[in-house]
């Protein structure tokens, strides 16, 4: 708002900077990290859900983008029926795989449990990105996620098997048609998202820093991980009525080295009690070294999507829903 | 009193800047740039949620609903001045939490919770398990422990043999199958793995004066099988990994784990509670078998003598309960029941093989 002058979209519009704030605090994150943990524990994990959501929301609301705060909707109750029918699925994969190494042998019961998972996993992943998107919004416009099980299905079986077969070269181009898929089918409102990025310009960042760590005993390895988020970062646009803009990441090697040697010892030496420092560190470090430089007038984003994403009549896929996998 | 903040409406990102005045049944909204006012009736209004400085109100049942974004110490003020109860904010009670005394409580608790958890909870939970613990897996990582574990042994193969014959011929009282490995070793020692494997250590037969002791002492390794002290005792060592891999369903972890601790068996300290049991359930197979009490306590005094001259103290000579106790309850039993010795010529014909 500040730099941007209105006008009607398609005109020419000067580009403006904007960035993502993270107000949050290690110790108000540490109460709400900790309780919810305690609370998970003593409960044997039937709290965990619940714990989740206060987590979530602590970590959306002490994120700031244009003067609003991001907010998560999602409610214990929803996730924790989402993971009892996770658990009764897996039970069921689980319980067949017993019988088949049982009666049948070792190699059907295998074979059947790697199938099952090839199939439940997209499933899991389709599930969780709709369900985290239709509970997140901004200024009340809520995100979506419109990607389809059946292209996430043949992105994840063909990146495995290449991946595997090529003994992990494949594994840039994987990378990269996983971002296009989730970041093409991303949107807050009518503001979509693209990747620009190409599998060999990950591939080259990998090689390189992959020998470049060795050879330098792993000091150059925080440079390779700037270098990796830099790309991956920068090839992500977003577009509103034809207008444009795109992430920039200022991260250094200096910046992640800081971060990770940092977060290794307030972890080691805490035992694991200051887990939330370290969680919010890190959420700090992303959001100060990432800029959006872009023409779009974001008070100008319509509401597009239906909160009721988990209402749609598609089997399996419906009722992992609510599974909830973590990735913050 | 007014509140100034901004509204948006639900269908665009257009923040509309407004002031808002409550009420105790509704909340006006003004808004300047379209001169208009809107009414939310209160029981309409959902619980406001606290969101960095600001307090976040959303109206209505339909989506896309319409939301409201207040100062938060401004509208707490107003909400506490005029006890508007519905307004109370959730989810304060774990921010609330953030005083260096609240976090100190909490670390406690977690530390006292902790301490129950594993000195009171987890004992439970390791019978529990040791109990439904199914019978076959038993013996079967069993068997992978004593492969596990001879592996770096020398085996004597003829007196593995003599053994179980002196076994076959003996009462055990056990459900399991009872299978004996003598292994070429100067230490004087003996450990019982779970499921019926039994490992003596040559050099303990060497001094046996009468195959009493060697009914005692494979009595007593017996009872630890029985009562699956092993397992229960090698669930407590890696109790920690048990409860992560009760949550991930992992169950092929725990008997990886588990086997991988064999090198440890013969090291392994059980507490005074199932020395005690194991020592009774000795003492039962020695009267099973017509065998003489007093091979019992011939089989400590040796072991005593032993363990003074070498400082190692085999898993048979645990410091508690003490060796002197441990042969007075011996001394009081055998004169409290009365036994009979009958002379069994098939164990004395295999313990001879044994002590060659």
């Amino acid at each position: 708002m500040d730099f941007t002058i209105p006008s009607a979209p398609q005109e020419a519009r000067s580009t403006s900077v904007k960035k993502i704030i993270f107000k949050g605090k290690g110790n108000e994150f540490f109460s709400v990290y900790l309780l919810s943990i305690f609370l998970s524990i003593i409960t044997l994990g039937v709290y965990y859900p619940w714990a989740r959501v206060k987590i979530l929301k602590y970590l959306y609301s002490e994120t700031e983008f244009e003067g609003s705060n991001f907010t998560f909707h999602g409610v214990g109750k929803e996730i924790f029926i989402g993971m009892l029918k996770a658990f009764a699925l897996l039970g069921a994969v689980f319980g067949i795989y017993i019988l088949l190494l049982l009666y049948v042998n070792i190699f059907i019961a295998v074979l059947f449990y790697l199938v099952a998972l090839i199939f439940i996993g997209p499933a899991a992943v389709v599930g969780s990105l709709k369900y985290r998107a239709s509970r997140s919004s901004w200024r009340g416009i809520y995100f979506g996620y419109r990607g389809s099980y059946k292209s996430m299905f043949f992105i994840l079986l063909k990146g495995l098997l290449l991946t595997i077969v090529t003994l992990g070269i494949y594994g840039s181009w994987f990378t990269t048609s996983l971002y296009k898929e989730i970041l093409k089918n991303l949107r807050m409102g009518n503001l979509t998202f693209n990747y620009k990025g190409q599998g060999e310009d990950l591939f080259v960042i990998n090689l390189v820093g992959g020998i470049l760590s060795s050879l330098t005993l792993g000091i150059y390895f925080f440079k390779y991980q700037s270098d990796k988020y830099k790309y991956l970062a920068g090839n992500i646009s977003l577009d509103l009525d034809g207008h444009t803009g795109k992430l920039k990441a200022t991260t250094t090697g200096f910046g992640f080295f800081k971060l990770m040697i940092g977060n290794l010892f307030i972890i080691l030496f805490s035992l694991g009690l200051a887990m939330p420092w370290a969680i919010i560190r890190t959420i700090s470090f992303y959001a100060n070294n990432s800029l959006l430089e872009s023409t779009i007038n974001f008070d100008e984003i319509l509401q597009t999507e239906s909160a009721r994403a988990s209402a749609t009549g598609e089997g399996l896929l419906d009722s992992l829903d609510a599974l909830d996998i973590q990735v913050i | 009193m007014k509140l100034e903040g901004i509204y948006f409406d639900g269908k665009s990102a257009k923040p509309l800047p407004i002031e808002a005045t409550l009420y105790r049944d509704y909340i006006s909204i003004y808004i300047p740039e379209t001169v208009t006012t809107i009414r939310w009736e209160h029981n309409k209004v959902r619980k406001p949620e606290t969101s960095g400085d600001n307090v976040i109100l959303k109206y209505g049942e339909e989506f896309p609903f319409p939301t409201l974004q207040l100062n938060k110490h401004q509208f707490n003020a107003i909400v506490k001045q005029y006890e508007l109860s519905h307004y109370y904010a959730s989810g304060d009670f774990f921010r609330s939490a953030s005083t260096p005394i609240a976090l100190l409580m909490i670390v406690g608790g977690f530390i006292t919770f902790a301490a129950i958890f594993y000195f009171f909870l987890v004992p439970l939970l390791i019978s529990g398990v040791a109990e439904v613990f199914p019978r076959n897996a038993e013996i079967s990582m069993g068997q992978a422990m004593k492969k596990n574990f001879i592996a770096g042994e020398k085996v004597d193969s003829a007196k593995t043999v003599a053994a179980n014959k002196f076994v076959k011929n003996l009462k055990t009282g056990s459900d399991y199958p009872i299978h004996v490995t003598v292994v070429k070793n100067y230490v004087k020692n003996a450990f019982a793995l779970p499921g019926g494997e039994i490992v003596v250590y040559s050099d303990i037969l060497k001094d046996m004066k009468s195959y009493d002791e060697l009914v005692a002492l494979l009595g007593h390794e017996i009872g630890h099988v029985q009562e699956k002290h092993t397992l229960k005792t090698l669930l407590r060592n890696v109790s920690g990994y048990i409860i992560i891999s009760l949550v991930f369903s992992d169950v092929a972890g725990i008997v990886t784990i588990l086997v991988d601790n064999a090198s440890q068996l013969e090291q392994l300290h059980y507490n005074r509670e199932l020395e005690s049991q194991a020592d009774d359930y000795g003492y039962k197979v020695i009267l099973m078998n017509k065998a003489d009490p007093k091979g019992m306590e011939d089989l400590f005094k040796q072991l005593e003598g032993d363990s003074a001259a070498t400082g190692i103290i085999p898993e048979f000579l645990q410091s508690h309960p003490k060796i002197e106790n441990r042969i007075e309850t011996v001394k009081e039993r055998m004169k409290g029941e009365k036994s009979v010795v009958v002379k069994n010529d098939s164990l004395a014909y295999y313990w001879a093989e044994l002590v060659k």
